[in-house]
């Protein structure tokens, strides 16, 4: 009786909770207004070894250098110049001349074979097509390769770097798009905590034989499928916005992530194949403990990011800036809502498997075994 | 470990005689080198996917799926025929028959890894840039990791119903970063004479090795139990 | 000596030992009766540390089985419903593999792996492989196997059935030998013909622990025949 209040009580805080991050995340934190930066001001406020997130490009400035024909196609890349070959699809019409050029979404062609280098592209219309999101300012350069500078060529047989000097961005920090990060964020780390729960009640499950540990890590295996599943798809949302693709194998956060799941989808089709309760729960104990492995790959992946070509941003800004106070405050609550929500989960998930425990128990004695 | 040689002698005296398992494992990774080539007799041919980068990626994916199959059938056998549970009965450590089964797994995968890269070169006139040494000295480590980590999964999973499916299922994800990776990373090194730049990913598989045989060694007395 | 104090085991919800008390003494041979489902089988094992019982205490030998089980497994030999040979050895190949991994001395195996199979019949088809063997064959062959490393504890699980009759007379024979030799015996079986001759004692398994005990003397007079028939009947219904 008592837990089942306690229980109630759980419910409703955690109800308020997510709901207080839904309003905080929509309400709350603001757009921030864009500011004007020119490229090579952007250049120089990179490290050069990790991935930075400048902002979003609103709008993109260009001074056409002269000579250059005014009915020619243009294309536009901000990278790593001898990488700008991979960008020459990302074609579109238009008539280069000086003024305020509006930015479509990047172009997936950016992205095929390999590393890209310090990604930054996107594909130039005159004005009329107003969509609003460019792609995230990233100036992150691999060991092999070094930021030379903005590139704005001109298709055809000619390419010309018309230099760092020509263009001037009009940057937006935080765009829509990026309010799924409340969600995104505290899924991922309560997957985290869910495997982390799974791999001690499999130990004290081996130590102590208990059922009860094992309902645990059960119970905290499957919550924690559900919440790397929401991880896994809410990134793509944001990451089409980001960086014009639902998925990238170059990001090492991505795919360790996704392995991850896999594995735990492994544990839950482990369990499911084996009936003798008891063998059931020390070989799954055994296989959570090693699966466990797969969790700090994960975790650790885009803090090792630059040596393995990642390019996940990062929860803790590295260089420019970090979150803003309201953004600061909406995460923190959105870690503690998604943290209460675990919890409760946890506790009921783990009432139902008692109960499903007893069912299986019952319809053994039904089935007349004796 | 002299239980573990034991087990080991005994289960490569069995295979001596009935060449079960290595010849099902090189018939698969025999299949699998043959559809790698009609699959990209093409981008070969035309230059577009080199050799090498052939050779390192498909080699690691025969190593694998030959292992998902010897692995298999090394506890799938003792438990098909009733014998595992005469092992159970012997008074060594539960630890001792994880070793000997990863040992005996580790030869007839080795071998079936040397036959692989033998008939890879042949097939597709390759001589690795002659640094197959090095090669067979990459697939020797990652088959150390391989191995160990997937006698421990077969053992897990083979008290499961449709164990056959559950197995891949299990292991690919343990190898994906632990063994596929840094092992494909170092073969290409390696045929490219440069392995030395691969010393960081050869730590790396070193370094699961390490884990999943302590993890294996640990744990196998709740694996096998009852 | 093998001794069991109140040992329980369930599986889930469902009880099949409940504080089971059983004895055998040195050169004592026990038979455990009772009717199918009574625990049989789960008592054997647990005392062959295959399984471990939810509560109590299991002696072999006058040491814990639980806290050492490596010691418990050297002092046991078990023949159970499968024979635990290898069909790709030979018979002398088999032995020799459970000789090894009983940690017996290499040098000494020759001869003591012949005079088993000599023992159970199977000298003449030493260096046949086992998957040549028929059922009573192999059969001989696990309890050679269960022998080989001299145990002090025998625990057999119907083992009379796939003989013929001249595998039962060595295996009851074999018996006699390791009762003499002060092994302990507990042997699972209905055959009470079979038992009457060779049973110190018939324990009869029933409600999850020892219903009713019936000595040598009870035994010859036809008390245990009776009294198995109706425990069987009682289990049926």
């Amino acid at each position: 009786m008592r837990t089942e209040r306690v229980g109630k009580y759980l419910i409703a805080v955690s109800a308020i909770l997510v709901l207080l991050t839904t309003y905080l995340a929509i309400f709350y934190v603001p757009l921030p207004a864009t500011s004007v930066r020119s490229a090579n001001d952007i250049l120089s406020s990179l490290d050069g070894n990790s991935i930075t997130v400048v902002g979003f490009i609103v709008d993109l400035k260009v001074t056409p250098p002269p000579g250059l024909d005014a009915s020619e196609r243009i294309n536009f890349t901000l990278a790593d110049f001898s990488d700008y070959q991979r960008y020459r699809g990302a074609i579109s019409d238009g008539v280069l001349e000086e003024g305020w050029w509006t930015v479509r979404p990047l172009d997936v062609l950016a992205f095929t074979g390999g590393w890209t280098g310090p990604y930054l592209g996107g594909i130039l219309s005159n004005g009329t097509n107003v969509s609003v999101t460019g792609v995230v300012t990233a100036g992150a350069v691999g060991p092999n390769s070094a930021a030379t500078g903005f590139h704005i060529g001109v298709s055809g047989s000619r390419n010309v770097d018309i230099g760092t000097s020509a263009a001037e961005f009009s940057i937006m920090t935080a765009p829509v798009a990026q309010k799924i990060f409340y969600f995104h964020m505290p899924s991922a780390w309560i997957c985290y905590l869910a495997f982390f729960v799974t791999l001690l009640s499999s130990v004290f499950y081996l130590k102590t034989r208990n059922p009860k540990y094992d309902r645990w890590a059960f119970s905290a295996a499957e919550l924690g499928v559900l919440f790397a599943t929401l991880a896994i798809l809410t990134g793509p949302i944001w990451a089409k916005q980001e960086w014009g693709v639902y998925w990238r194998w170059q990001d090492t956060k991505l795919t360790t992530t996704f392995v991850l799941w896999l594995v735990y989808i492994g544990y839950l089709m482990l369990r499911a194949s084996m009936q003798e309760p008891g063998a059931r729960a020390r070989v799954a104990a055994v296989y959570g403990i090693v699966g466990f492995v797969t969790v700090p790959m994960s975790l650790l992946s885009s803090r090792i990011a630059p040596l393995l070509r990642s390019g996940h941003p990062q929860v803790i800004a590295t260089s420019s800036g970090g979150l803003s106070p309201e953004s600061g405050l909406t995460v923190g609550i959105a870690v503690v809502a998604f943290t209460v929500l675990f919890i409760t989960m946890l506790i009921k998930r783990v009432e139902v498997a008692e109960s499903e425990e007893e069912l299986e128990e019952l319809k053994r004695e039904v089935g007349g075994e004796a | 470990m002299r239980a573990a040689l034991i087990l080991a002698t005994k289960d490569l005296k069995i295979e001596l005689r009935s060449k079960e398992v290595v010849s099902s494992m090189f018939l698969f990774s025999l299949l699998i080198v043959i559809a790698f080539r009609f699959a990209f007799a093409e981008a070969v041919d035309s230059g577009a996917l080199s050799l090498e980068d052939l050779a390192a990626s498909s080699l690691w994916i025969c190593f694998s799926f030959a292992t998902i199959v010897g692995m298999h059938t090394s506890f799938a056998k003792e438990k098909d025929r009733e014998t595992l549970e005469g092992l159970m009965l012997c008074p060594v450590d539960r630890s001792a028959l994880f070793l000997g089964k990863a040992l005996s797994n580790l030869v007839l995968v080795f071998i079936v890894d040397l036959l692989s890269i033998l008939f890879f070169g042949l097939f597709f006139a390759f001589d690795y840039d002659g640094h197959a040494v090095e090669v067979v000295g990459v697939a020797l480590v990652g088959t150390v990791t391989l191995v160990l980590v997937g006698t421990l999964v077969a053992a897990i999973s083979v008290n499961a119903r449709a164990r056959e499916v559950l197995l891949p299922i299990l292991l690919i994800p343990l190898i994906a970063f632990s063994v596929i990776i840094p092992c494909v990373t170092a073969t290409r090194n390696a045929i490219a004479g440069e392995l030395t730049e691969s010393v960081r990913d050869i730590v790396s598989i070193a370094g699961f090795a390490l884990i999943f045989g302590a993890v294996g060694y640990l744990s196998f007395d709740y694996v096998l139990e009852g | 000596m093998i001794e069991a104090r109140g040992v329980s085991k369930h599986f889930g919800r469902r009880k099949v030992l409940s504080w089971l008390d059983i004895r055998v003494g040195d050169g004592e041979i026990v038979a455990l009766m009772g009717p199918n489902g009574a625990g049989k089988t789960t008592l054997l094992r647990i005392l062959a540390t295959l399984l471990e019982p939810s509560s109590g205490q299991v002696i072999i030998g006058g040491g814990d089985a639980r806290e050492d089980p490596i010691r418990t497994r050297r002092l046991v030999g078990v023949v159970g419903h499968s024979t635990y040979t290898y069909d790709d050895l030979t018979a002398l190949e088999n032995l020799r593999f459970f000789w090894s991994m009983n940690s017996m001395p290499r040098r000494d195996f020759q001869r003591a792996g012949i005079e088993m199979l000599r023992r159970v019949g199977l000298s003449h088809r030493m260096n046949d492989r086992a998957s040549v063997f028929s059922r009573g064959m192999r059969q001989r062959l696990a309890i050679a196997r269960a022998l080989i490393h001299s145990p002090k504890v025998l625990l057999l699980d119907e083992p009379f059935s796939s003989l013929d009759q001249k595998g039962v007379d060595i295996l009851t024979q074999i018996l006699m030998e390791e009762r003499s030799r002060g092994c302990s015996v507990l042997i699972v079986t209905h055959d009470v013909q079979r038992i009457a001759a060779l049973a110190d004692r018939a324990d009869i398994l029933q409600g999850g622990r020892i219903a009713r005990s019936f000595d040598s003397s009870a035994i010859r007079r036809g008390d245990l025949d009776a009294g198995y028939r109706a425990s069987s009947e009682a289990g049926v219904a």
